[in-house]
């Protein structure tokens, strides 16, 4: 009998090692079932380290080592979602083209492996070489919103105070530049107003050049938690994801954006929509501006947008004072050669309508990278630690004190942006270059020529997770970085949440957290007394927060990571004078008071200005990029080493394109075509779709070759670059 | 306070002396050393013990899961609110991480479909496993490897019994099963069963930010009845060959004028090479040994021992090394035996015990016709073998073994969804490739005898050699026309299945394609005209050459035929991205 029945179950196998591979282990720590290979042991849970959602990952520990990780439901931003980036956020670390040892260019020109020791004599040695040569001026560092707070601090502090740098420089300025300096203006502090809480509180909520559906999955989350019913309004030249699914779509005119908010604006003071008692109490300049748009009648904006009087008279009533309107604007907006006044035209409305400091109401920017905002208040870059000025005697005088410096030798105005440091470069001004976890040989506009001026530095180091991003194989030195969930810190999120980063993964190799590099590095050069009592991430903060201390970005009530670990992160403010817990999800604002001295919010305002980049009849498309799927990032340096999520977006590059154009251009879908811009070529494959308009393309940022094509045009105020209007031609291949 | 640093040095830091390269050393220690669970875990899991085992999403899950078990009649279903999604691809990682998949081993997918004509539309189709009323995938298993719950519904697959031939792959319209190479088999959704069981929700409906994803259940009836689900979504393989179950709702009907993203894109399939030579082969020797009888019992071949104990071996021989060849196509080949256990309802495992059956054959006649050869007296012991190796009985049954297995072959492949293959097209290429290949084998086997002093003198085998000849370029022609057929489609509207087999046959695979003429036309045409034409003047040597070179040619181009069987063949699927 057991001889058939072993002789049956040879023949007919139900049951084997191959199937309690998949068995389901039960949940602990609240996840439900897992993997049983994967059953964790403990979990902890941080912030995921991609875009400024800034979403809390459960990370699943087994013997002090991450193995596997599900979105929190304990945290108020995801609610136990995220999106596939998030979801494969552990795979990149296990890559094989992590840097491991730090990498010096010898004689013969290739990079060969050396010792911490040396790569750090080498830096230390060429970059004062290079000071002592050229000045001051002729060294410069270029940042990232990637990595925590604390090191963008520790970076900001040791190149500017201890290194001697007046230039620094980060990618922020490829996507929050903007933002910042709009608020800043407008507000006097830049300050984003919100909560995603708003998400689900507004009548009426307004996408301005923005797609969450794609780029911010988990706050189309909190749109689709919405229980008012309410009026979704995607105003971008593409039909995007979130346009296909909004209620209604303006595709308006590529950078006519500017046009489109002074007519609805133009429309509300025509019609007496406006707060009267709000702009009387908490604003000021709006006399001015009620001036300036006088021109802005309705027929000359529906002309200029292409969406004609009566769409713009239907937008403009659904601003109507009475409900709860908020608007979010991203990329669309804020890379343009006038962002900042586009976005002060969306803060404008808002402040006329008196939508602010209200649930489900405000001018919010959606901010990009996961730590643009720490970036903007302590990076030490456009502004002194603390959301400082260079500019202000008293700013210098308390970052001094702080740090036991000498006031005068603290930069009396910001340094270059990041374009004009590349410009110095090409000019000689600047012989050495520090680029830390960011790749502007793949993502700077109009590539070409970061990689020209690139090769005019005298000594290029490149400090990153990877040896073999585009920029790293141009660099003199490259400097092993620990990543995401190899170290420790905080990041601040789009609604100003702090939260953490945990060291769940050991760094491969001689990897080193940036914050030890930037230790080591102060060590090397003799300046380690301005980090005396600072040797763990978490001092580090404490520091931050007491540079925090009365400002408006005040967190000095927070005691520390354990702090912001147990309450699912802290918004900012939320000064030590708080007597109470902090709320889990709060807006500003509410007391209608800003942050200018008179209290009150200003009207910002010019007119718009030509496309740099006009179409022409060689070059008769306008090319707008922008992201192509939920899960690709950036460069995709990270989300391109996931083989899931390489699963979900296309191999190949694509430019959509009209049918009308395809036809003419006798381009069938799938097509590969040369698109041509005065400045390069990308090769890509047609996407025929009505998503674009005649005469327009779109092409995802993600392939190496698209900023060969866009067009060097940067916002006066806030030096972005407009990645969002070129001029090109298609050619079928 | 503020003011104070309540962390301590780490100890490993406390160490450092004040030297730089200490320092190095330090911090690549620290760096190594992970401290998160022990700084933060135990107030993280603390704060969930009070929940013991229940998960924390229970609530965002709760009312996607249905209340009660299936009723007779039901079954678990997906059910897919097209309004919700928006493509965010979360439903993907979330399946992959939660059942601890492999590195890119993904359960499920999300396409795309869109207009692109007319107000801009588009969907994102999110598709796993159907779990079908009429699972293709289980009908085509050889080893009966899946079954499906008769309460749940749920098509389940048993691992351990998979052998990896990747038949269901080939079965599935849905593109479901997954090889998984390392493993050597197969793996695909199982609905999350240990989930459900638990009252937890499957990975892809717990991870969906917007809840577009269910678990509903549906009336089997219904669904037999009702399959507009399906036809509503342009691109979706034909329901009613597998009746699948998964429900899309949508508000706004997929408008007139959407196709999938990927309509137009066309890209070679996976070639399956111990397939294409198992093929070639099989049907080679096939060909050979069906010749072979036929043309002894005929009388058209001598019943000469010598010269059927060779013609046997030979033909035994690349039976064998065909059905060797096959057993290296699967992942787990110490299973293979398995296979005769599906053979009610697979042709794959009736393709299995017949060319099982036609290999042990050939190799009992192949003895047996050897042992003749060798005692060329009859009597005594070794009357069975005589019995064997001269009986008509055997050699038709031989016969019957021959055009059963290939008979079996090519109903392995009509047996799918895949239009290029689901014809009597296939079953007529596979028998010409088993006459072509198999006259040509016999003409070069002849040709060699020939050679030999041994048959040197034998006129009546002389007389066969030219009959063979002329009837290569005869059968060629027709294979090549036969073949040839596919390129009328490529002037179809519609991006239909065998508009992209043409379409591959004449771009990715126009090299392979162009050296299948070329050798099949050299070899089958030219080579044997030649012949003709130079009459048996040249010699035997130089004939048994020339036909040696006609056989190599004609199945190199049968085999490249055969690769272009398996990557040109545009199987159905969900719309893609």
């Amino acid at each position: 009998m057991s001889l058939v029945s072993t002789f049956s179950d040879f023949l007919r196998q139900r049951d084997g090692k191959l199937t309690h591979e998949m068995i389901l282990a039960p949940g602990r720590f609240g996840l439900g079932k897992t993997p049983n290979r994967l059953q964790p042991d403990s979990t902890t849970s941080m912030v995921c380290g991609y875009c400024s959602t800034g979403c809390s990952l459960k990370i699943h520990m087994k013997d002090g080592k991450a193995v596997n990780l599900t979105p929190d439901p304990a945290y108020p931003v995801n609610l136990g979602m995220a999106c596939p980036k998030g979801w494969e956020a552990l795979a990149p670390l296990k890559a094989g083209d992590r840097a491991v040892t730090p990498l010096l260019r010898d004689g013969s020109g290739n990079l060969k492996p050396v010792e911490w020791d040396a790569a750090l004599r080498e830096f230390t040695g060429r970059f004062k070489d290079i000071i002592a040569r050229h000045g001051r001026e002729a060294v410069a560092f270029l940042s990232t919103g990637q990595i925590p707070t604390e090191e963008m601090f520790m970076l900001g502090v040791l190149a500017k105070f201890g290194m001697g740098f007046i230039h620094g420089d980060a990618n922020t300025r490829q996507c929050m530049a903007t933002s910042h300096v709009a608020y800043k203006m407008s507000f006097g502090f830049d300050a984003p107003p919100f909560t995603y809480k708003d998400f689900e509180e507004s009548d009426v909520i307004v996408f301005l050049g923005a797609n969450p559906c794609i780029a911010h999955p988990i706050m189309w989350e909190r749109v689709m938690m919405n229980k008012r019913k309410p009026e979704i309004i995607v105003v971008d030249p593409r039909q995007t994801e979130t346009a296909l699914v909004a209620t209604r779509h303006y595709a308006l005119a590529p950078k006519s954006d500017l046009a489109l908010l002074y007519g609805l604006s133009h429309i509300l003071i025509r019609e007496g929509w406006i707060d009267e008692r709000y702009i009387a109490e908490h604003t000021s300049g709006f006399e001015e501006f009620k001036a300036h748009v006088q021109t802005f009648d309705p027929e000359a904006v529906g002309r200029i947008t292409g969406l004609g009087t009566e769409k713009l008279k239907e937008f403009a009533a659904l601003l109507k004072p009475g409900k709860r309107v908020s608007l979010w604007w991203t990329m669309g907006v804020n890379q343009s050669h006038e962002g900042v006044r586009t976005a002060q035209a969306v803060i404008n409305l808002a402040l006329m309508t008196g939508n602010i400091g209200k649930p489900g109401t405000g001018a919010n920017s959606i901010t990009g990278q996961v730590n643009a905002m720490g970036s903007r208040i302590f990076s030490n870059t456009t502004g002194l630690p603390g959301g400082r000025n260079y500019q202000d005697p008293a700013h210098r005088e308390d970052v001094a004190r702080f740090f036991k410096i000498d006031p005068a030798a603290i930069q009396q105005k910001p340094g270059l942006a990041y374009d004009q440091i590349l410009s110095a470069i090409d000019e000689g001004k600047i012989k050495g270059l520090w680029v830390i976890a960011t790749n502007p040989a793949h993502s700077w506009i109009n590539q070409e020529d970061f990689r020209r001026v690139a090769a005019k530095l005298e000594f290029l180091v490149v400090q990153d997770m990877y040896h073999d991003t585009d920029t790293a194989r141009l660099a003199h030195l490259v400097l092993p970085a620990a990543a995401w969930g190899e170290k420790e810190g905080s990041v601040i999120n789009s609604e100003r949440r702090i939260g953490l980063f945990k060291k769940v993964s050991p760094a491969p190799g001689q990897a080193l957290a940036d914050f030890y590099i930037f230790k080591l590095m102060a060590k090397y050069w003799g300046c380690e007394t301005l980090f005396s009592g600072i040797d763990t991430p978490e001092q580090a903060f404490q520091a931050m927060a007491e540079l925090s201390r009365s400002r408006p970005c005040d967190f000095t009530g927070i005691s520390g990571y354990k702090q912001i670990d147990s309450l699912g992160g802290i918004q900012w403010p939320y000064p030590e004078t708080s007597k109470l817990p902090p709320v889990p999800e709060r807006r500003l604002f509410e007391d209608g008071r800003f942050y200018h001295p008179d209290g009150k919010a200003k009207f910002q305002f010019s007119p718009p200005q030509p496309i740099p980049d006009p179409v022409t009849e060689k070059y008769p498309f306008a090319l707008m990029t922008g992201r192509g799927s939920s899960a690709q990032w950036h460069t995709n340096t990270r989300t391109g080493k996931s083989e899931v999520l390489r699963k979900l977006y296309p191999a190949d590059s694509l430019v959509e394109i009209h049918p009308q154009d395809a036809s003419r251009l006798k381009l069938a879908n799938g097509d590969w075509v040369l698109v041509k811009s005065p400045r390069g070529q990308a090769r890509a494959r047609a996407s025929v779709a009505s998503t674009v308009q005649p005469g327009q393309l779109f092409m995802p940022m993600h392939d190496v070759e698209v900023n060969r094509l866009t067009f060097p045009a940067f916002d006066p105020h806030s030096r972005q670059p407009s990645y969002k209007h070129c001029a090109v031609l298609v050619e079928k291949i | 306070m503020v003011q104070t640093f309540p962390d301590k040095v780490p100890p490993s830091l406390a160490k450092f002396l004040g030297e730089g390269p200490a320092l190095i050393g330090a911090y690549l220690e620290e760096q190594q050393n992970l401290t998160a669970v022990e700084r933060f875990s135990s107030a993280h899991d603390l704060m969930h013990t009070g929940l013991a085992g229940k998960p924390q999403l229970e609530n965002h899950y709760r009312d996607l899961l249905p209340l009660a078990m299936p009723k007779p009649g039901q079954q678990f279903a997906f059910e897919v609110d097209l309004d919700r999604c928006t493509g965010c691809k979360a439903c993907v990682t979330a399946c992959h991480s939660l059942n601890g998949l492999d590195a890119g081993e993904t359960w499920r997918s999300v396409g795309l479909i869109h207009n692109v004509i007319g107000k801009p539309r588009q969907q994102t189709i999110t598709t796993a496993c159907q779990h079908c009323l009429e699972p293709a995938c289980s009908h085509g298993c050889p080893v009966k490897a899946y079954e499906k719950d008769p309460v749940t519904g749920i098509v389940k697959h048993l691992d351990d019994q998979c052998i990896g031939c990747e038949y269901c792959i080939l079965k599935c319209p849905y593109d479901v099963p997954q090889y998984h190479h390392d493993k050597g088999i197969v793996r695909k959704c199982d609905m999350c069963v240990g989930r459900l069981e638990a009252g937890e929700a499957p990975a892809c409906v717990q991870s969906c930010p917007t809840k577009a994803i269910r678990i509903t259940i549906v009336d089997q009836a219904e669904v037999r009845k009702n399959p507009d689900d399906y036809t509503a979504i342009p691109g979706a393989p034909d329901p009613r060959y597998t009746h699948p179950t998964t429900r899309y709702k949508t508000t706004r009907p997929l408008s007139e004028g959407m196709e999938a993203a990927d309509a137009y894109k066309v890209r070679k399939e996976k070639a399956h090479y111990p397939l294409v030579f198992m093929l070639t082969l099989s049907q080679l020797a096939a060909g050979f040994l069906f010749a072979l009888e036929a043309g002894t019992l005929s009388g058209f071949l001598p019943r000469r021992p010598l010269f059927q104990a060779l013609g046997h071996v030979l033909g035994s021989a690349v039976m064998l090394l065909a059905i060797a060849v096959s057993v290296m196509h699967l992942g787990r080949p110490q299973f293979a035996f398995r296979a005769v256990i599906g053979f009610r309802r697979s042709w794959l495992s009736r393709e299995i015990v017949a060319f099982g059956l036609l290999g042990g054959l050939s190799a009992i006649m192949a003895c047996a016709t050897v042992g003749l050869a060798l005692h060329p007296v009859p009597g005594g012991r070794l009357q069975l073998l005589e019995a064997f190796a001269s009986n008509t009985g055997m050699r038709i049954f031989m016969l019957l073994a021959c055009l059963t297995a290939v008979h079996a072959s090519a109903m392995v492949y009509r047996d799918t969804p895949r239009v290029y293959w689901a014809t009597r097209m296939t079953s007529a290429k596979f028998l010409l490739t088993s006459a072509l290949t198999g006259l040509a084998g016999l003409a070069a086997f002849i040709a060699c005898c020939l050679a030999s002093r041994a048959f040197s003198a034998d006129a009546s085998l002389r007389a066969v050699v030219l009959p063979l000849c002329i009837s290569l370029p005869a059968l060629l022609i027709i294979k090549l026309a036969c073949e040839a057929r596919i390129h009328k489609h490529i002037d179809d509207q519609d991006a239909n299945p065998l508009k992209k087999t043409a379409l591959l046959l004449r771009g990715e695979l126009r090299f392979a394609h162009a050296w299948r003429f070329n050798a099949g036309l050299l070899g089958g045409l030219m080579l044997p005209v030649f012949w003709i034409y130079r009459g048996d003047s040249a010699g035997a040597v130089f004939s048994a050459v020339m036909f040696a070179a006609i056989l190599i040619l004609v199945a190199a181009g049968e085999c490249l035929e055969r690769y272009l069987f398996f990557t040109a063949c545009v199987p159905p699927r969900m719309p893609g991205a």
